[in-house]
């Protein structure tokens, strides 16, 4: 399987914060990037397109690219924060205009057909709404449809998802799959996000971030077969929790993840084991990381 | 490290949204705005509390350095918002612009746009300026010395508010940025032509700012490269 991007110790170190990240993201694939707030997903995500300097390490793209000064490497990522990518008092024609400017493989037409999707208008209207007159959906909204008009091979977006309601979401993951079917398999995404419900139908790989590290990666499919959701009455639990990784009880029931290896046992002592759910996977995850940090 | 350069206006429409000219013209607009509103205030104020017409407030005006003053005053506060205006990462637009071809070569260029802008708006303003005060629409007491001298003190401004741009806390430099371009812009358009009839000064002051402006820049750019760019 070839990679869009191999993290290869890639450092970067603030005062009270140090990322240390060596993973890859699959090419032709969907990667959600998860994490709790602080677990480094920004940062990650700054330092892979050059919005922020590594201390550290490497970075490859497609296979043999690792400066992002260069253009080349520039052109063939697309990236989208969620908070702020435009300046606030910009139009829809101010954006088309700059976005042609700043990249050289922007489609005009195709943004326009894309805000028109979204319900933004055109940015040939006469009469546009600057930003700030825009809710926060809809700025990201724009945000991504300027990213996606784009002819890029790799997308990297920062919480795409956190300002979307369920259909715009919906609508998200369509594209996503749209981005990815073109171009045939040579497109790849990695995006971050706390909506794992919501964008599960699009995430084909998995990166599981805490404390500026990578604790679990893989394809969802893979994770899903690695690990089983366990759960059952509170009185079973103190049999089942040894065999768990993560563990959460409330007065009458219990609840957690386990390697799919203990299923037999874990059912030996009255749980109930099931295949988990992205979301169900990513809380028991992060709770065990969670946990292991504060050991 | 390969990278296709922008020109200054593409750099400055990407960043700002505006191109070169459009930017001139529109600094030299609210440049006059300000000042036009200003001096039609003070006039107008000076009118009612004499009793006199207001071609007469307008000459008492420029019996004294106030109406200089205010000339001075007035475009110093709009170049302190472009001079500040360095989109930091965390900034609307700022992540965005760290990822546009050319890189911070880009910003280099928009940021000499910024200044030819800053320049050549206030030639407009001081022309326009000195055109409004032969006619006799607005008050000046200093005519042609003190429109030269608020152009030239607005270049030294901008090179001394370049080396406080360097300060790392935000609202420090702003507070500096503007109390030394008011006293700048403001001592020089008042005092020179008080003080010299000669145009000379004016020259020495106007060569000052540009190698102020030079060295600075070069500084800042050095700087904002390596702790605020990508840091």
């Amino acid at each position: 399987m070839e990679n869009a991007v191999e993290i290869k110790g890639l450092i970067k170190k603030y005062k009270d914060f140090t990322l240390d990240v060596s993973t890859v993201i699959p090419k032709g694939f969907a990667a959600a990037l998860i994490g709790a707030n602080g677990a480094g997903k920004t940062t990650l995500i700054d330092t892979l397109c050059g919005v922020t300097a590594k201390s550290g390490g490497e970075a490859v793209y497609f296979g043999n690219m690792t400066d992002t000064d260069d253009d080349a490497l520039r052109n063939r990522i697309g990236y989208c924060s969620a908070a702020n990518y435009f300046p606030l008092d910009w139009k829809l024609k101010t954006i088309a205009e700059c976005m042609s400017i700043g990249y050289d493989n922007f489609d005009r037409a195709r943004f326009a057909e894309l805000c028109g999707k979204w319900g933004l208008g055109s940015p040939d209207d006469k009469k546009q709404k600057n930003l700030v007159k825009m809710s926060d959906g809809n700025r990201v909204r724009t945000a991504l449809a300027a990213v996606l008009a784009r002819d890029t091979d790799l997308l990297i977006l920062d919480e795409p998802a956190s300002s979307l309601d369920p259909l715009a979401r919906d609508q998200l993951c369509e594209l996503f799959r749209e981005y990815l079917a073109t171009k045939d398999g040579e497109r790849t995404i990695l995006f971050s996000t706390h909506n794992i419900a919501d964008m599960e139908f699009a995430t084909d790989y998995a990166i599981f971030m805490a404390h500026g590290k990578v604790v679990e990666q893989g394809f969802v499919e893979d994770l899903k077969e690695k690990y089983i959701l366990v759960h059952g009455d509170a009185q079973d639990g103190k049999n089942a929790k040894p065999l768990m990784l993560s563990y959460t009880v409330n007065s009458t029931s219990f609840e957690g993840i386990a390697l799919s290896e203990n299923t037999a046992n874990l059912q030996a002592v009255g749980a109930v084991t099931e295949c988990p759910t992205l979301q169900q996977l990513s809380v028991g995850i992060l709770r065990k990381a969670e946990e292991d940090a504060g050991k | 490290m390969r990278e296709s350069k922008l020109t200054v206006s593409q750099a400055l429409k990407l960043y700002t949204g505006t191109g070169l000219v459009e930017t001139i013209l529109v600094l030299a607009a609210f440049e006059l705005a300000f000042y036009i509103g200003a001096s039609v205030c003070m006039t107008v104020m000076i009118m009612l509390s004499e009793g006199i017409s207001y071609f007469e407030a307008v000459r008492n005006i420029s019996e004294t350095p106030a109406g200089d003053c205010i000339m001075a005053f007035a475009p110093s506060v709009i170049n302190c918002i472009v001079l500040l205006s360095q989109y930091g990462k965390d900034k609307p637009g700022g992540k965005q612009f760290r990822t546009v071809k050319g890189g911070f070569e880009t910003f280099v260029s928009y940021r000499t746009g910024a200044y030819i802008s800053m320049i050549f708006s206030m030639i407009i303003y001081g022309g326009v300026v000195l055109v409004l005060s032969l006619f006799g629409v607005l008050g000046l007491h200093g005519g042609v010395s003190a429109a030269i001298a608020v152009v030239v003190s607005v270049i030294t401004a901008m090179g001394v508010v370049t080396f406080f741009l360097l300060i790392e806390d935000e609202r420090v430099c702003a507070l500096v940025s503007v109390v030394a371009t008011l006293s700048i812009t403001g001592s020089c358009t008042a005092l020179l032509p008080m003080l010299t009839d000669s145009l000379i000064p004016h020259l020495i002051i106007g060569i000052i700012g540009a190698v102020l402006v030079s060295v600075s820049t070069s500084m800042y750019f050095s700087h904002y490269r390596q702790k605020r760019w990508n840091s």
